[in-house]
């Protein structure tokens, strides 16, 4: 009977003090959707016209391709292709994409405390013959999604070791001998102009003219034998996704390390032109506290060496020029209309104001290079159409995020008005009871015989 | 009659079913009771935390604590008394369940008696010593004095402003009674009705004199 005195007595005492306590407010997580997605290079060969064969076959490239969607839900649902055919902009992993499955890794997570994939990557044998154009070293993807307590971290990474051009340049044989002094005073000029963008450069001597040019031809007649016509160093690209505290970044990287064009062994060490590419970032940074999206982005900064053919600068092979819109452009005209006409859109970026929805973009840099191979209009040391060559589109990045403001319920100012009259009409229920019972007793002793 | 027979066949088992129903009935009566007496004791409760809380609001520690801005939840905070309502009790900081256990809180967040802005002052309307009880009584021109350890603050109750009375009744969610003001404001609140927190009586106060304790 003590014992049960003391359960009752314990249960209304607990009543009584979860009475006048108020319910606290209870907060309702935010709203958000993000897309990120990031590349390291966008590849498509018209120089290929000149072999319909190859042309037909290969169908274009796209290396270190990532994506990534999240919601607030949560949920996460990530891509990372390392070696994909060539993909248009607006693509989206929403369905089947034309990926090589070797070196290719999906991961989703739908609700808290989920994860797939892991953190191992997934790689090609090397090395990947695309269609004997692209020679690919070690493609590697890997995609890895949780949500520990409904914070989402995702990552979604997409490497390519090196890709190498295998073009046949030798269809070039014909339009470089039929007007080779010509072609060649052209790229001696843009040698010549790069070297006098080098800091305190000095003119050129008369003999170290006719050495650049003497260089230029050996280095075209090397061409004809069978030079290389192009290999890409490239870097990791990965899309990705951190919860910290009430900060939410959401961020794809692009990268490519260089590029280099017409070389006699491997380009990317002994080409005439090689560019280095520093990776392209875009980001957001959702603030869950604030509803505030903030976004940034940093460009894919360019650098171009030239071989130096003369030794102009003793003891370097390159001289190296960092990549200015004014600088490009002046670099490359005299190559304009010609064979060798080569254009180079630098990166540029674009963040909208921090809100609720901003979009943040990073372009990487796009090259098209050796325009007249392949032209429509037939490959001719003169460049009517220009539609031919090379088209590289490298290390771009791109974040977009959408954001609701943290929902609460509304929270009262405190509670002040203790409930009494709970308690007396309880008393007044439980006295009745007692009362009741009580009664029921008395009639019960009155009963016994 | 007939049917305890039945059920009670013998007069033993009777007997114990009395007993049994009458200690029921006794723990029954002792719960009533004690939910009966449980707004008293808050009342009690209150009172003996308020003795506590003046003996710590004169001493020398609260006195620091106040002139460097850092008193604790639940510690002493000011003394409030508003003559006409016969309201002479001490304000602790914070207004959480436990810290109102002690009558009235002050708004963190809002100014300490007597700096410029809106101070807000939570209190119990009823239970808990109800400071606030006869909040709906306070009338415009009434003085509410705030005395801190080193100065005593008289605000005056304002006249009826922004379309409303003062003292007035708002919903339970409206913080802008407790919003940051240019004016040097003292904001006293407490639910609406008795007994109830469905809504929020709020008396606006504006400071019209500082002299030193």
């Amino acid at each position: 009977m003590k014992r049960s005195v003391k359960t009752a007595l314990l249960a209304i005492f607990l009543l009584g003090v979860m009475i006048p306590a108020t319910s606290a407010p209870a907060a309702v997580p935010s709203t958000y959707s993000g897309k990120t997605s990031a590349r390291a290079l966008d590849l498509s060969l018209p120089a290929l016209n000149v072999n319909p064969t190859l042309a037909a076959q290969f169908k274009g490239l796209s290396l270190g391709v990532t994506f990534l969607d999240v919601t607030s839900a949560p949920s996460a649902s990530g891509f990372a292709g390392a070696q994909c055919e060539f993909l248009p902009q607006g693509a989206s992993p929403g369905g089947p994409l034309p990926c090589t499955t070797t070196s290719m890794e999906k991961s989703s997570v739908s609700g808290a405390n989920q994860s797939d994939g892991d953190n191992a990557q997934k790689c090609a044998g090397a090395p990947v013959n695309v269609s004997n154009v692209v020679i690919l070293d070690t493609v590697c993807g890997k995609s890895f999604s949780s949500s520990p307590g409904g914070a989402l971290l995702a990552t979604n990474d997409a490497t390519v070791a090196q890709a190498k051009l295998s073009l046949d340049l030798t269809g070039l044989n014909a339009a470089i001998e039929s007007s080779k002094d010509t072609v060649v005073t052209t790229v001696q000029g843009v040698v010549t102009s790069v070297f006098s963008a080098i800091p305190a450069a000095v003119p050129l001597t008369p003999s170290q003219k006719d050495a650049l040019k003497s260089a230029i031809g050996q280095l075209l007649d090397s061409i004809k034998q069978g030079a290389k016509a192009g290999a890409i160093k490239a870097g990791a690209s990965s899309s990705s996704i951190t919860t910290a505290g009430d900060t939410i970044t959401l961020e794809s990287i692009g990268a490519v390390a260089a590029v280099g064009l017409l070389g006699l062994q491997d380009p990317l060490t002994d080409g005439l032109i090689i560019i280095e590419v520093t990776p392209s970032k875009a980001k957001t940074v959702w603030n869950d506290a604030t509803g505030v999206v903030t976004g940034s982005a940093d460009p894919a900064v360019a650098t171009l060496k030239v071989r130096d053919l003369i030794d102009q600068v003793p003891g370097s092979d390159y001289i190296s020029v960092v990549l200015a819109p004014t600088t490009l452009n002046n670099l490359l005209a005299p190559l304009k209309g010609t064979l060798l006409e080569t254009t180079l859109e630098l990166a540029t970026v674009s963040v909208s104001p921090p809100g609720k929805s901003v979009t943040a973009s990073s372009s990487g840099v796009n090259i098209h290079a050796l325009k007249g191979i392949g032209a429509s209009g037939g490959t001719t040391a003169a460049c009517g159409t220009c539609d031919g060559g090379i088209i590289l589109r490298l290390a771009s990045a791109n974040v977009s995020f959408t954001g609701a403001d943290r929902l609460t319920e509304p929270v009262p100012l405190p509670a002040t008005g203790g409930r009494n009259w709970v308690f007396y009409t309880i008393m007044a229920v439980l006295a009745a009871g007692a009362a009741g019972l009580f009664f029921v007793a008395q009639r019960l002793r009155r009963t016994s015989p | 009659m007939q049917f305890w027979a039945v059920i009670l066949g013998s007069r033993r088992h009777r007997r114990i079913a009395a007993a049994s129903i009458t200690s029921l009935s006794a723990i029954l009566l002792l719960a009533a009771l004690w939910f009966g007496a449980y707004p008293f004791y808050t009342d009690l409760r209150a009172n003996a935390k308020q003795s506590d809380l003046k003996q710590a609001f004169g001493s020398k520690e609260g006195r620091t604590d106040f002139e460097q801005g850092r008193v604790e939840e639940g510690a002493p905070l000011t003394r409030l008394v508003v003559p006409s309502l016969s309201v002479d009790t001490i304000v602790v900081e914070g207004t959480s369940l436990k810290a109102l256990a002690a009558g009235a809180g002050h708004y963190k967040g809002t100014p300490l008696p007597g700096d410029p802005g809106n101070v807000g002052i939570a209190g119990h309307r009823t239970m808990n010593g109800k400071p606030f009880g006869q909040l709906d009584r306070l009338k415009p021109g009434d003085f509410v004095v705030l005395i801190t350890p080193f100065a005593k603050h008289t605000y005056k109750v304002m006249p009826a402003f922004d379309g409303h009375a003062n003292p007035w009744v708002t919903r339970a969610d409206d913080w802008t009674v407790v919003a940051p003001s240019n004016e040097s404001y003292l904001t006293l609140t407490t639910c609406h009705p008795k007994g109830s927190s469905r809504q929020r009586l709020v008396a606006r106060a504006a400071l019209v004199g500082t002299e030193p304790a």
